[in-house]
């Protein structure tokens, strides 16, 4: 198995990334390109994409990954900015270009009967809109803690923390703390989190519990939900790609997801039911930190596989 | 323009990437050492703007990933203070063979500055030496970044079931520390922690006393208002001077702090970089 560097051009800048090319007799039966999240490159939270991709290269399947324009080894800039607007601009398809690219650069290299894109959060919605644009037919989508709105620092932040988040984390973090003295005295020394604790008491009552997806069918502009998600995943479904979708149950994303598109939208769409899956992981946290969380990743995915 | 590669360290593939001096050669290298877990990626975009203007200053760059971290092979939890001093330490040798110089200076941000420090102690081919926010205690750090695990347990399970004492005890000891199916021996949301680094992180020493440097010492502390170095940054600083070491400090003001989720997002360090670039631009 070889571990290869590799870098291509996109858009006058260079892209840099690592290729998984495991020993191989004939054509792999599935290829995957890890499409970063935007802000943390081609190595993903605690380092999980070089565990995936070695993960797949022990099975026989290549990979690639890459870091987005501006961001580590890959040259080009970013410009400085509130991060909800950075997010923003992922989600609108900041880096739909670096993927498109990225793939025509593993396919230099590798030829595997399926072709998946791999990302979390940012890198989900980015292989999302960049995949119709793929030339070559993408057979799969591994979809990790996608998100369905559009981030900008423009917008009342309290708004956008889903009430059954706020009253998950609440519960989670402080009923038993309601008996605890030294709970107490953190709290009257200011040595607790009050700003959160406030924040999230708030939105436990005036939270984002509103859908803003039907408002956006109607005006087009000017909400939060992403319309490019629909549009997209629509095209793909229409393709007979296949998609699953993996949440954490403790991501605030996935009660976006369900408020926003999946439960008014997912019967509308019987392609919806056909191509794609969705899993929600106990506890997990949005960014799949933990190993636990990122093998049981691998143990919903592994058979999915075989559905392409 | 920039060379990416693997190099071995002790049977290891090592990632790193090499920039070669731009116009005319300085005759001076320098190895850029990251941070720690989480950091690592929130460090990498920054100090990787710095190689590159070093670059283009007719200087010889190289960065690397530690043995476990990234794109390098072997496990995080492997990683110990002394194999990433050892990654230092082999990746100069291959910085000194790419550039064709012998001496090596050192740019390192963090938990990397700790290393670095330790590195250029017994080394004097290292001629400078430019610390960015570093991390002076490593076991106060680790030990003050365990207190994550703990709230990690707390939004699962809605308490603790194992203390950072326990946590570390059961490293020490080789026992997982499993509740409902996760082990806790980890840090920084999930990078698993071995004995090796939490022992030897305990033992690491280089404020009391102070080592002796060869090395001209630049220390940045990067903070987001003015205001007066932290006292612990001086009084390290201090202390170099006084073991006979030349050593500066200087503050510089940036929009976020690099190494933590901020809501401000920035992958370059203007300030940070015209220190360094000063400083080193007046070391001759």
């Amino acid at each position: 198995m070889e571990e290869r560097p590799v870098q291509f051009r996109v858009n006058g800048e260079t892209v840099c990334g690592v290729l998984h090319l495991p020993d191989a007799d004939g054509p792999p039966d599935f290829g995957f390109v890890f499409v970063h999240s935007g802000s943390r490159g081609r190595r993903g939270n605690t380092f999980q994409y070089p565990m995936y991709a070695r993960h797949f290269a022990a099975r026989g399947y290549p990979s690639l990954r890459f870091d987005p324009i501006g961001f580590g080894d890959s040259t080009g800039e970013i410009e400085t900015c509130h991060a909800d607007d950075f997010y923003g601009t992922i989600q609108r398809g900041r880096f739909i270009d670096d993927t498109v690219a990225g793939v025509e650069e593993f396919l230099r290299h590798a030829s595997p009967r399926k072709l998946v894109l791999f990302g979390i959060c940012g890198g989900a919605i980015t292989g999302l809109v960049a995949a119709p644009r793929i030339k070559r037919r993408v057979d799969g989508l591994v979809l990790m803690s996608i998100p369905v709105l559009i981030d900008s620092s423009g917008q009342d932040q309290l708004a956008r923390i889903p009430k059954e988040y706020a009253r998950k984390y609440l519960i989670g973090m402080y009923t038993r703390k309601l008996l605890s003295l030294a709970a107490w005295k953190r709290l009257l020394l200011g040595r607790s989190e009050t700003g959160t604790i406030l924040t999230m008491l708030k939105a436990t009552f005036l939270g984002g519990g509103k859908s803003s997806a039907p408002a956006a069918e109607e005006e087009g502009q000017g909400t939060r939900f992403n319309r490019l998600f629909v549009e997209s995943l629509d095209a793909m479904v229409e393709h007979r790609s296949k998609v699953v979708f993996l949440f954490g149950d403790d991501d605030a994303f996935r009660w976006e997801f369900e408020r926003e598109f999946y439960n008014h939208r997912w019967q509308s769409n019987p392609g919806y039911s056909r191509e794609c899956a969705v899993h929600y992981l106990p506890g997990c946290n949005h960014m799949f930190t933990m190993r636990e969380w990122q093998r049981q990743a691998l143990d919903l995915i592994e058979p999915w596989l075989q559905t392409l | 323009m920039q060379e990416p590669f693997f190099f071995e360290r002790g049977g290891q593939q090592l990632f790193a990437v090499y920039y070669p001096p731009e116009g005319s050669l300085s005759g001076r290298a320098y190895l850029l050492c990251n941070a720690f877990g989480k950091e690592y990626n929130l460090c990498l975009s920054p100090l990787i703007g710095v190689a590159r203007l070093l670059a283009k200053r007719g200087h010889a760059v190289m960065r690397f990933d530690y043995m476990g971290y990234a794109d390098s092979q072997g496990a995080f939890e492997d990683a110990t203070l002394a194999t990433m001093q050892a990654d230092i330490e082999a990746a100069m040798v291959e910085l000194s063979r790419r550039a064709g110089v012998e001496r090596i200076g050192l740019i390192a941000m963090r938990f990397g500055a700790a290393l670095a420090v330790a590195v250029a102690s017994r080394d004097d081919r290292v001629p400078e030496l430019v610390l960015w926010e570093p991390v002076l205690k490593p076991w106060t750090y680790l030990f003050a970044e365990l207190r994550q695990t703990v709230t990690m347990q707390t939004v699962l399970f809605r308490e603790v079931r194992i203390t950072r004492d326990e946590i570390v005890s059961n490293i020490l000891a080789g026992r997982p520390s499993v509740f409902s199916g996760y082990d806790f021996n980890v840090i920084d949301e999930g990078f698993p922690l071995g004995a090796g680094l939490i022992r030897e992180a305990k033992e690491f020493n280089i404020t009391d006393p102070v080592p002796r440097l060869a090395a001209r010492t630049l220390i940045v502390n990067i903070r987001k208002k003015e205001g007066p170095v932290p006292k612990p940054i001086d009084a390290f600083a201090q202390k170099l001077r006084e073991g006979g070491g030349s050593c500066e400090v200087a503050a510089a003001v940036e929009p976020c702090a690099y190494w933590k989720y901020d809501i401000v997002f920035s992958t370059r360090a203007p300030g940070v970089y015209e220190k360094t670039l000063s400083w080193l631009a007046g070391g001759g």
